[in-house]
């Protein structure tokens, strides 16, 4: 008797504690529906109070950058918050400097929504989706690159500016992250999205997309990036790229002919030797075709005597140097290694470029 | 049952009976937690207030429901006691966290694992335990809770000031680290000794 | 056992990011390969992370915390390591940048050695930052070498 006695006090009491938690979690944890008001009333949003501004932008389908999953290890999901976010957590400070602490820019992945809060996106940040879509194609281009295609489902389209990237969600071994890949595909193709993915040994994302097969699933989000194409056909476009970026440069050269058939375009590319050399009979198809589409090679090593090669030598800064005339109103998107991005962007400003004419890729 | 006042009580557990000077108890977090004086000082109030509150909760648990012939149920269940008391301190820090998160997310961040800890600190239960061993009265108990998590949070804000002080000192190898804070701690221990003849409790 | 302030830690850090610096700008002034010249050249440029770290410090708090006594020897970070790397004569980029790797991984060590001792919150974030930044700084050798440019 005693022991049912003693089971069922013990039962009893355990039961009643458990009911308290439940009780206090409903009355201290639940926030509510909190509203998250975007950019000023364009996009106001009603929440469960309680998670994180970045899960709760992601159910609405509001995809800020973030490469770690909302873990806090990366860094790249600021948002600017303007009211509700409570103080700045230890776990942010190290990601953002003074300046930006004072300005109110946060990591949305540790901002937890407690009552009303007022945030600030970019603009471009409210256009990116998150698409289903299956592997159409791929395509060796060069003893390392990869050409992949991959078709919408959902959505079906992407509108995207030439010179935008995607984040690719790949597994590891410490769930989904994502790495961020350029669209190689021009902008009138909208059911598709080209990327060229340079094999990496030991890279997560790279190792995923080259081991992909056609007709596996793959998911993704974009379009991000902020570099827009100057829309005055007077001005140049120069492109200049080195080892594997070439991606955005195709898009945007695509892009530009089809709307501007006669625009001045100059594309250089650089890399090492004659295996590394891709995309160069199409472009010079494309230069047949448009007279006023200029592109030059170069290979940085010396060219070995089984090699055929008529294009320039040397690195890629000092053909920008030769050929580019100082003086013309123009507008150049560079894709490489920050030392080649250096260079170049230097023989640019003494061509007469200003600093915001010269876009790069932050790698 | 004893007669001792709970002001008296209260005094005792500070200085003469200090929970974890002259019991040892509750010494894990105590060591982990003497590295800084802020941490130090937030968690002293954490538990300040978890033992003050968990004893009276035992202490009612206990004699309305464990004990012979007690109003809610006659039978002896006193065998219960511990388990029990340790279901009520978790479920209680469960709550603490709760709270501390919702009004203070500051303190909630700066304690991070610390406050769940203290569901496992011994100290706890231990003041549970003394109160049923000494036949406390209600108000001796609270003054018993309440004065036994102001000498540990005391006691630990003493040994984090000291510890603070001895980075400046040269400490021979083998002592460094835990070693070192296990001998100021017995040090101190027979320095609260002096107080003993102050008053007394059991 | 030897003392030394965060201030010592730092000046220690300074010297061997001169260090560092210097042995770049030195290759670069020997190779005969154009693409190991632009590359060192670039690295000696942009191998100072504390001024930026520094910075973040409150300038008011900064005097009194650099001058927080640690008590450890530090390892790493000194001519020792330049020691280990061999570079031969007429380097690739590839191994320019493998040993650039290697050396990065001395500051990260002597920045681990100050993370593991018992310090004060705003000295930790320095350092977390510094080596979080040290890091980043691999990552981007590391990529470098995967753009296989040079």
């Amino acid at each position: 008797m005693i022991y049912l006695i003693a089971i069922g006090v013990f039962a009893g009491l355990l039961l009643a504690l458990a009911a308290l938690i439940a009780v206090a979690e409903r009355v201290l944890v639940n926030y509510g529906i909190c509203n998250v008001d975007i950019n000023a009333g364009e996009r106001p949003l009603d929440v469960d109070g309680g998670q994180t501004l970045l899960s709760a932008l992601y159910t609405n389908k509001l995809f800020i950058p973030s490469a770690c999953g909302g873990k806090g290890s990366c860094g790249f999901c600021k948002v600017t918050v303007l009211e509700g976010g409570g103080p700045v957590l230890p776990t942010e400070t190290p990601y953002l400097s003074r300046k930006e602490v004072r300005s109110g820019l946060r990591l949305a992945c540790q901002v937890k929504i407690r009552q009303n809060i007022r945030i600030r996106v970019p603009d471009d940040m409210l256009n990116v989706k998150m698409f289903t879509a299956s592997v159409a194609g791929t395509r060796e281009v060069t003893h390392d690159i990869k050409e992949i295609r991959f078709a919408l489902h959902d959505p079906p389209e992407i509108s995207h500016r030439p010179g935008q990237y995607v984040q690719v969600q790949a597994p590891s071994p410490d769930g989904p992250v994502f790495r961020a890949y350029s669209i190689s595909s021009p902008t009138y193709e909208k059911n598709e999205v080209e990327l060229n993915v340079r094999l990496v040994p030991n890279g997560i994302g790279s190792t995923y997309l080259h081991n992909l097969k056609e007709g596996d699933p793959v998911t993704f989000t974009g379009p991000y990036g902020e570099f827009v194409l100057n829309e005055d056909p007077a001005v140049e476009i120069i492109c200049v790229g080195g080892g594997c970026g070439m991606a955005p440069m195709k898009n945007i050269i695509y892009s530009l002919y089809s709307r501007w058939p006669d625009r001045q375009c100059w594309l250089f590319f650089g890399c090492r030797s004659a295996r590394d050399v891709f995309y160069l009979q199409e472009f010079q198809a494309l230069a047949r075709k448009h007279p006023s589409f200029h592109v030059f090679y170069a290979l940085s090593d010396p060219v070995g005597p089984q090699e055929q090669w008529d294009g320039e030598a040397g690195f890629i800064h000092l053909s920008v140097d030769k050929h580019l005339e100082a003086g013309v109103r123009r507008q150049a998107f560079l894709c490489g290694p920050p030392p080649m991005i250096e260079a170049v962007t230097r023989v640019l400003a003494e061509k007469g470029l200003r600093p915001q004419d010269i876009f790069y890729d932050k790698f | 049952m004893s007669e001792t006042s709970a002001f008296i009580i209260i005094v005792a557990a500070i200085f003469t009976n200090n929970i974890l000077l002259s019991n040892f108890l509750g010494m894990c977090s105590f060591l982990v937690c003497s590295r800084q004086i802020g941490t130090a000082l937030g968690l002293g109030a954490a538990v300040i207030f978890v033992m003050t509150c968990t004893t009276v909760l035992n202490y009612g648990i206990y004699y309305g429901v464990l004990v012979k012939d007690a109003p809610l149920c006659s039978a002896d269940l006193t065998f219960l006691a511990f388990i029990i008391f340790i279901a009520v301190i978790a479920a209680f820090v469960q709550f603490v966290e709760m709270f501390v998160e919702r009004f203070s997310p500051k303190l909630y961040y700066a304690l991070g694992i610390f406050l769940p800890l203290i569901t496992v600190n011994c100290a706890i239960l231990g003041a549970a335990l003394f109160m049923i061993i000494r036949k406390y009265s209600f108000w001796q108990s609270l003054g018993y809770g309440f004065g036994a998590g102001v000498g540990w949070a005391l006691a630990i804000l003493l040994i984090a000031g000291l510890r603070k002080k001895m980075g400046y000192s040269r400490v021979p190898k083998p002592f460094q680290g835990v070693s070192i804070a296990m001998i100021i701690t017995g040090v101190m221990a027979m320095t609260f000794m002096g107080f003993a003849g102050m008053v007394s409790i059991q | 056992m030897a003392s030394i302030t965060i201030q010592g830690v730092l000046k220690h850090a300074e010297d061997f990011e001169r260090m560092l610096s210097d042995y770049y700008a030195g290759i670069a002034s020997h190779t005969a390969r154009e693409g190991v010249r632009l590359l060192t050249d670039y690295m000696a440029r942009h191998r100072i992370r504390l001024h930026e770290a520094l910075s973040r410090l409150d300038p008011a708090e900064a005097a009194h915390l650099i001058a927080t006594p640690l008590r450890f020897q530090p390892k790493a970070a000194d001519c020792t390591c330049f020691e280990k790397i061999q570079l031969p004569e007429g380097a690739g980029a590839a191994e320019v940048l493998d040993a650039a790797v290697t050396l990065d991984d001395c500051l990260i060590l002597l920045y681990r050695q100050v993370l593991v001792q018992d310090i004060s919150p705003e000295i930790r974030d320095l350092f977390e930052s510094l080596l979080r930044s040290e890091q980043r700084d691999q990552m981007e050798l590391k990529k470098i070498k995967a753009m296989d440019y040079f």
